[in-house]
């Protein structure tokens, strides 16, 4: 898998539910190997914390692949190893991986919150809240962006 | 890209909102014209009534903001990076319905507090400031939420995005507390 496979790659939108499903799905599987990288840099509360996290995208993965397969398809596999977007050489470092990857995860969940299906589309704007909550617990700081997901082009309206 | 997130598949949507706004003035005036009944009583669209609401919404919260920083300016430092993103909400969600245009019906001026809006009142005590921060901004992200499934796609992925970064604020506002 390439990294740009792992980006958020919404956002069609009304597009498939199933595509905007396996994006979410593959930036969890990105996070949970990233956590598991930043949990070996953490230590004490933190590490106890990287590991709480840990559990729960594996639990919103594991609900991903059944949304996934109640639409008949086959839920796409996690890769063997990703490119992280932050070296984690220390805790500092691994908090900032877990904040990066938790930004991300925010993005990858924007095709939901298009989705046609209200519920889809709750649950992807819930889970790009929670993402964004942790981006912010693990960097100490405000969020980065107004806006949790999106980039600068998506905020205009095209003229016609 | 985003860019299709919000525009991708119907670019004409931004506009179609102002197309919604023109098409609901002009049928206000010939009701007000041909007849008795009385234009507000016609019911607006539900993107268009979600979107003032947001928008609204947003206002309070920069009034808020502003009270808070005025009562407290200690807290400005903190505060600050929070009331430009509300700022940057408010800039984007009136360029939803009235796009690329300087006049029109758009429910209020360029200026970022509500217009002769009373001005918020914000507790004494900059932990209870804070405290009463965070639960505004609890509550806006609640509410975009609530929101999403009255709106177009685009226009809920936007909703979105907002409730996320006032969840984030949240978040953030807990640890300063």
């Amino acid at each position: 898998m390439t990294r740009s496979s792992h980006r958020a790659r919404p956002t069609a939108v009304g597009a498939d539910p199933v595509a905007a499903l396996q994006a979410a799905l593959a930036a969890e599987h990105m996070t949970i190997y990233g956590y598991g990288v930043a949990g070996a840099r953490l230590r004490d509360d933190t590490q106890g914390r990287a590991r709480t996290l840990w559990e729960a995208h594996r639990a919103k993965r594991d609900r991903l692949a059944e949304l996934i397969a109640a639409h008949g398809a086959e839920p796409v596999a996690a890769a063997a190893a990703y490119r992280l977007p932050v070296r984690a050489t220390s805790a500092s470092t691994a908090s900032l991986l877990a904040a990066a990857l938790e930004d991300r995860l925010a993005a990858a969940y924007l095709g939901l919150a298009g989705a046609d299906d209200p519920r889809l589309r709750t649950f992807g704007a819930q889970s790009m809240q929670e993402a964004t909550m942790r981006a912010v617990r693990w960097r100490g700081g405000p969020p980065r962006s107004a806006f949790p997901g999106l980039g600068g082009n998506a905020l205009s309206p095209l003229p016609e | 890209m985003p860019r299709t997130g919000l525009s991708g598949r119907s670019p004409g949507r931004g506009t179609q909102l102002t197309r919604r706004v023109l098409i609901g003035a002009a049928t206000a005036a010939a009701l007000a014209g041909c007849s008795r009944k009385r234009p507000e009583q016609l019911p607006p669209r539900p993107d268009l009534a979600v979107l003032l609401a947001a928008i609204a919404n947003e206002e309070r919260l920069i009034a808020l903001y502003e009270s808070a920083r005025t009562r407290h300016p200690e807290l400005g430092r903190h505060l600050d990076p929070l009331l430009a993103h509300h700022r940057a909400h408010l800039t984007v969600l009136r360029r939803h319905y009235v796009p690329g245009t300087n006049g029109g019906p758009a429910p209020s001026g360029p200026t970022a507090s509500p217009a002769g809006g009373p001005t918020p009142a914000v507790p004494r005590g900059r932990r209870r400031t804070v405290t009463a921060l965070r639960s505004a901004e609890s509550h806006a992200a609640a509410a975009r939420t609530a929101d999403l499934t009255k709106v177009s796609a685009g226009m809920a992925q936007l909703f979105a995005s907002i409730g996320a970064c006032e969840a984030g604020h949240a978040a953030w506002l807990t640890r300063l507390a």
